[in-house]
């Protein structure tokens, strides 16, 4: 059965994906930040920075097409994009299509194929005061 | 008629010439004729080009033919900053002292995952790796995972808090989230040298379709 895919979510759409880990050294988001968290139910996404940090103790967020988000297959599977079903708000997003076994394999897919991270120095802040 | 004879490949400007060649080839031709096993992680090969099109690559038996996509792939890895298994080691004490590697509630890795890291890394020189492909070490719950990669293929080493570890690896990972994992101990160093000679994408199986001439 085909991963839920929502078409009105265009190709070209930028998504952004809050990032926690320091980046590697090639100063990029590292991998396990494209795997669900411990309080994430599936992959979150959102249209907006904003949405994508929220309330999150995360360095920052990292844009990505939800073209190349479709792109990546695991076999015949791909993945989709749908908007959170029991969310009201229309800007947060999540990736469908994922499983335990090829979770791995999708965040190392997505963290080469997003874009340029941008770090909130406000949340790294926050991250740097709750450790003191 | 250009000619070139590099072996083995030590200073930047025969990488210069090396990645000027290969970009007219990628435009050029599809498919390179290369002599020679163990461009990785010996580096040892020579090449001729008679023409900005068309060239051969000549080194030790056996010969091989390769994709100009995987000689890339091949000189990518051998020319890509190496780590030597004692620098990895020291910048892997670096990382798990660097408290920005954690989540909030997140504890760092025990000294056992620690050794068992250390151990399998140094214990590479015995199978010919001295120095490694760039190497990329990231932390994750208690967890320690190793990983070395190209443009097209990735492998990684996950020591878990639990004393496993898996070997990992990903063909095409940028387009394709299909991969396989394999469990191995510390002591499975030769198979970890395989898995990082498959990176650069290098069939030792394939033989070439025309005569070979060495120079």
């Amino acid at each position: 059965v085909p991963a839920p895919n929502d078409l009105s979510i265009t190709d070209d759409t930028v998504v952004y994906r809050a990032y926690s880990r320091k980046l590697d050294e090639d100063g990029r988001v590292q991998a396990v930040d494209f795997q669900q968290r411990d309080n994430e139910e599936t992959l979150s996404i959102a249209l907006t920075p904003d949405k994508a940090l929220d309330d999150l103790d995360v360095r920052g967020y990292v844009p990505m097409r939800v073209g190349d988000i479709r792109a990546v297959h695991h076999g015949d599977d791909r993945c989709g994009v749908i908007h959170k079903p029991a969310d009201l708000d229309p800007d947060y997003l999540e990736v469908t299509g994922i499983t335990a076994e090829s979770a791995q394999g999708f965040a190392n897919s997505f963290a080469a194929r997003a874009g340029i991270p941008v770090e909130r120095p406000d949340h790294r802040r926050r991250i740097r005061m709750a450790r003191q | 008629v250009a000619s070139y004879a590099l072996c083995p490949i030590r200073s930047e400007s025969d990488n210069l010439i090396i990645k000027t060649i290969l970009e007219e080839w990628e435009d050029e031709r599809e498919q390179a004729h290369v002599v020679g096993g163990g461009i990785v992680p010996t580096h040892y090969f020579r090449f001729f080009v008679p023409s900005p099109s068309y060239g051969e690559f000549f080194s030790l038996q056996p010969h091989i033919n390769f994709q100009i996509k995987d000689v890339i792939a091949a000189i990518t890895i051998a020319l890509a900053t190496e780590d030597s298994t004692d620098a990895i080691i020291e910048r892997l004490d670096e990382v798990i002292a660097d408290e920005d590697q954690y989540e909030l509630d997140e504890l760092p890795p025990s000294q056992t995952t620690i050794d068992a890291v250390k151990r399998l890394l140094r214990s590479m020189a015995d199978v010919g790796y001295n120095n490694l492909p760039k190497t990329y070490i990231s932390l994750y719950h208690g967890e320690i995972a190793v990983t070395w990669k190209t443009d097209r293929n990735l492998v990684r080493l996950t020591f878990r808090p639990n004393g496993s570890i898996e070997l990992y690896r990903q063909p095409n990972y940028r387009d394709s989230a299909r991969g396989e994992s394999i469990p191995v101990t510390v002591e499975d160093n030769e198979r970890v040298a395989e898995y990082i000679h498959w990176l650069s994408g290098v069939d030792l199986g394939a033989r070439p379709e025309r005569p070979v001439h060495n120079r």
